[in-house]
């Protein structure tokens, strides 16, 4: 089974919760976590993903080799366990600087879902077992969601959807409608703990079980999603508005070029036109 | 495509009458005649004994008439019926097609949406079979504002569905497995055997055709069936196993072991030199060391063979019998050769997907409006260096895992704040159904099925921007107001502690009545000013 972890690595974000929050104590959390998983089943694979303002990367495994011998040895600690530790922490240092913008409160995620993504399907496509390969993703998040990045989110969902493959939402900070819709299609659990300190104890009740038990479980994720989306022309929040039949994205009215502002497709006149009809409700008078 | 002798004006020729159109071609040199059928505006047919004529008007203009005179009075009526049946065909067709939409509804062997609206017996054959369906019907065709085509416009898939079950015919099937001899008392055998049950047999099984013809005019037919159902060519015929305990009988006994014709008796099938056994007999190897099994040996007539036989040729019978199945193999030449080729290293075709130009640049002409998704204003409280430093802060003396799991204060509220969570979950999915009584129950679903009837036509006709609807509109916005105070009764009438499920499933209701008759009242008020 694979544990993909999507860790939100957005500086200011983390950084405004420094006095709810401790980032140093949710990394703990996180490395007791993934080495609680590879410590259960000799198959089981950890992919770690850090997700930026700007770009995401994979921390874990790494991709240029690691020298393991730099690592020394720690008399405590289970050797493999400590390296895993060591090249996450570090690949996660050396990606700081380029992760790091003010300005932006949110993360391009979708970049993030497609990498583990991939690589869940690279796994199972090797798999020789029976039964399938299981998979899931656990998002770590404090950003907010980027309206341009509605589609790409959305297709990344869709194809989760499609693999079966749940994807999990740990929402220590901020508002994301698209990581509540994700969480919901993929059959994920979407969380907003109350002690976010006590994080290794929600990773380890709510977050560990495989996605074949998850439905003998009654697991505490949040039930009222917020499934409206946000128009393409000015990002409002739309219950009721128009859909373009070819690539649909999803307007708050008509565009006024008659045609779709995603993929250009131009729409008929004559139905544009019916959508405007004024209702005609007083009967006509026949003239005697 | 029927074709006679004719006379037109004296000049012998012949007359073709064809599924569209009717063609006379003279025998010498001369101009044929050409009608379409769908051009014949009248037909008139006058039966004398060797000259009888058939006069077609058409209703070109100026309308052209031709006469045509036949000396064969049978020619003279398989062209009659044929021009009749063909003009009846296409004035048919005629009515159906005019404007675009038609071309659309044109359907399934009479299913167009036009044939259905209009088939009222289909209508009523449905209203009479189901109550519910017969109850809305009223409701809302007989007291409300809707009329009877909105109401079927609405539900032309149900009146399709039923034109499609009853044209279906019910196809051949092996008679002979569905007769079962009931043993009653006093070992007398009953049976019931109807006209068509005995045409099938009597056409499935030429040997029992046989035994029929050649006895039935000394015997009568109940003893000749009594018996045939005893004898020991009844079992036979149905495969099983004949074991000398079944009485002899004289006349039926000699039928046995007639019926291994087979159908390539009857007609030679064109089959294909790849598996045409018979024709390849001489180059194979089974002559040599591997025999077939003996079950396909040509010869054999062991006690099992019969029976496999038998429903072999009974299930190939069947099939020829069915209208519009060939023998013939549908595959070429081609195609049979080409399976039989190793695909395996051909170059996988690629994938041609279709290009969607996605425009990633769209920028937002508007400032992004406040909304829970909207990226809001750029928070400034933390700079860049500051939240790179406190990054680097967390990571550079790794974190230690040793003391983590120390806090268990900490853990247990979390287990206790969980555990809250999930017991809420679980009430929620597992909530009883409230119990309201059964009479309060029918009455709102029944008002509940009927408003959303009423809303649905009523959104139909007022987004239709049709003026000639708007007397019904005013109907249907009664009947909604109805159907508004009908809710408020309902609510009135019933128990204070169920009132509250009731008023949650009534509540979206109330909501759209009242949308609609508020969306209605301003499109008036901006209609009269």
């Amino acid at each position: 089974a694979l544990l993909g972890i999507i860790i939100d690595v957005n500086g200011a974000q983390w950084a405004r919760i420094r006095d709810q929050v401790d980032f140093r104590r949710i990394i703990s959390s996180l490395l007791v976590f993934v080495n609680a998983h590879l410590a259960l089943k000799e198959s089981n694979k950890v992919l770690v993903v850090s997700c930026g303002p700007h770009k995401s990367k994979i921390l874990y495994p790494a991709s240029e080799s690691t020298d393991s011998a730099n690592i020394e040895a720690d008399g405590q600690m289970y050797r493999p366990f400590q390296v895993v530790n060591q090249v996450i922490i570090d690949a996660m240092m050396n990606s700081l600087e380029e992760s790091q913008s003010s300005s932006s409160n949110s993360v391009k995620f979708a970049g993030a879902l497609s990498m583990a993504l991939s690589y869940a399907n690279k796994l199972s496509s090797h798999s020789i077992g029976h039964g399938g390969y299981q998979s899931r993703i656990l998002a770590i998040s404090v950003s907010e969601d980027e309206p341009s990045q509605y589609i790409a989110c959305m297709n990344a969902m869709f194809t989760a959807q499609k693999l079966s493959i749940p994807v999990d939402v740990c929402k220590l900070n901020g508002n994301s409608v698209f990581l509540e819709q994700i969480a919901d299609a993929t059959s994920g659990t979407f969380l907003r703990p109350d002690h976010p300190s006590g994080i290794l104890q929600y990773l380890m009740s709510v977050y560990s079980p495989n996605p074949s038990i998850r439905n003998y479980l009654a697991l505490p994720s949040q039930s009222n999603v917020d499934f409206r989306a946000s128009c393409f022309c000015h990002q409002k929040v739309v219950s009721i508005g128009y859909v373009c039949s070819v690539c649909l994205s999803v307007y708050c009215s008509v565009p006024s070029t008659q045609s779709c502002m995603v993929c250009g497709s131009k729409y008929d006149p004559e139905e544009i036109a019916k959508l405007f009809i004024k209702p005609q409700v007083i009967p006509i008078k026949k003239p005697k | 495509m029927v074709s006679a002798p004719a006379l037109v004006k004296k000049e012998p020729g012949l007359l073709y009458v064809t599924e569209t159109d009717t063609n006379w071609v003279p025998d010498g040199t001369g101009a044929g005649i050409f009608v379409a059928l769908k051009d014949v505006a009248a037909l008139q047919a006058k039966a004398a004994d060797k000259k009888s004529m058939l006069r077609i008007t058409t209703s070109s203009t100026p309308p052209a008439t031709h006469t045509f005179t036949f000396t064969d009075n049978q020619d003279f009526e398989t062209c009659k019926a044929a021009l009749q049946s063909g003009i009846a065909r296409a004035r048919a067709g005629q009515t159906q097609v005019g404007g675009k939409s038609d071309k659309q509804d044109e359907g399934y062997a009479g299913t167009s949406d036009k044939q259905l609206l209009a088939d009222v017996a289909l209508q009523q054959g449905l209203l009479r079979n189901d109550d519910k369906l017969r109850q809305m019907f009223e409701t809302v065709v007989i007291h409300g504002g809707v009329s009877a085509t909105e109401f079927w416009s609405a539900r032309l898939d149900l009146l399709r569905r039923q034109v499609l079950s009853n044209t279906q015919k019910r196809g051949a099937y092996n008679v002979l497995s569905s007769i079962n001899p009931a043993t009653g008392s006093e070992n007398k055998i009953n049976l019931s055997l109807s006209r068509e049950i005995i045409k099938d047999i009597l056409e499935m099984y030429p040997t029992v055709a046989k035994a029929y013809n050649q006895n039935v005019p000394p015997l009568s037919e109940s003893d000749f069936w009594a018996q045939f159902f005893a004898s020991r060519l009844f079992r036979y015929l149905r495969g099983e196993k004949l074991s000398t305990s079944d009485a002899p009988n004289p006349i039926f006994d000699k039928y046995i072991g007639h019926s291994a014709e087979t159908i390539a008796d009857q007609q030679p099938l064109p089959v294909s030199f790849l598996y045409n056994v018979d024709a390849n007999e001489q180059d194979n190897s089974e002559r040599y060391q591997a025999a077939t099994d003996m079950t396909m040996k040509p010869d054999a007539i062991p006690s099992t063979l019969p029976m496999l036989s038998n429903i072999n040729t009974l299930s190939a019978r069947i099939l020829h019998n069915v209208s519009d199945y060939s023998m013939v193999d549908p595959t070429t030449q081609a195609e049979r050769e080409d399976a039989l080729e190793l695909h395996d290293l051909d170059i996988a075709p690629s994938q041609e997907y279709l290009l969607l130009k996605i425009d990633r640049a769209i920028q937002p002409a508007l400032p992004p409006a406040n909304g829970s998704t909207a990226a809001t204003a750029p928070d400034t409280s933390v700079s860049t260096v500051e939240s790179l430093e406190y990054m680097r802060k967390s990571l550079d003396p790794r974190p230690s895992l040793e003391h983590l799991a120390d806090d268990n204060e900490l853990y247990e509220e979390v287990i206790a704040s969980l555990s809250k969570t999930i017991q809420a979950r679980v009430k929620e999915t597992t909530q009883q159904r409230p119990n309201i009584d059964a009479a309060t129950l029918e009455e709102m679903r029944l008002t509940h099925a009927t408003a959303s009837e009423f809303l649905h036509h009523f959104w139909i006709d007022f987004n239709s921007g049709d003026a000639s609807k708007a007397a019904e509109l005013s109907k249907i916005v009664e009947s909604l107001t109805r159907s508004n105070d009908r809710i408020t009764a309902i609510l009135d009438t019933v128990a204070s502690e169920q009132r509250q499920h009731v008023l949650d499933g009534l509540e979206p209701l109330r909501e759209g009545i009242q949308i609609a008759l508020k969306r209605y009242q301003t499109a008036f008020v901006e209609q009269r000013d």
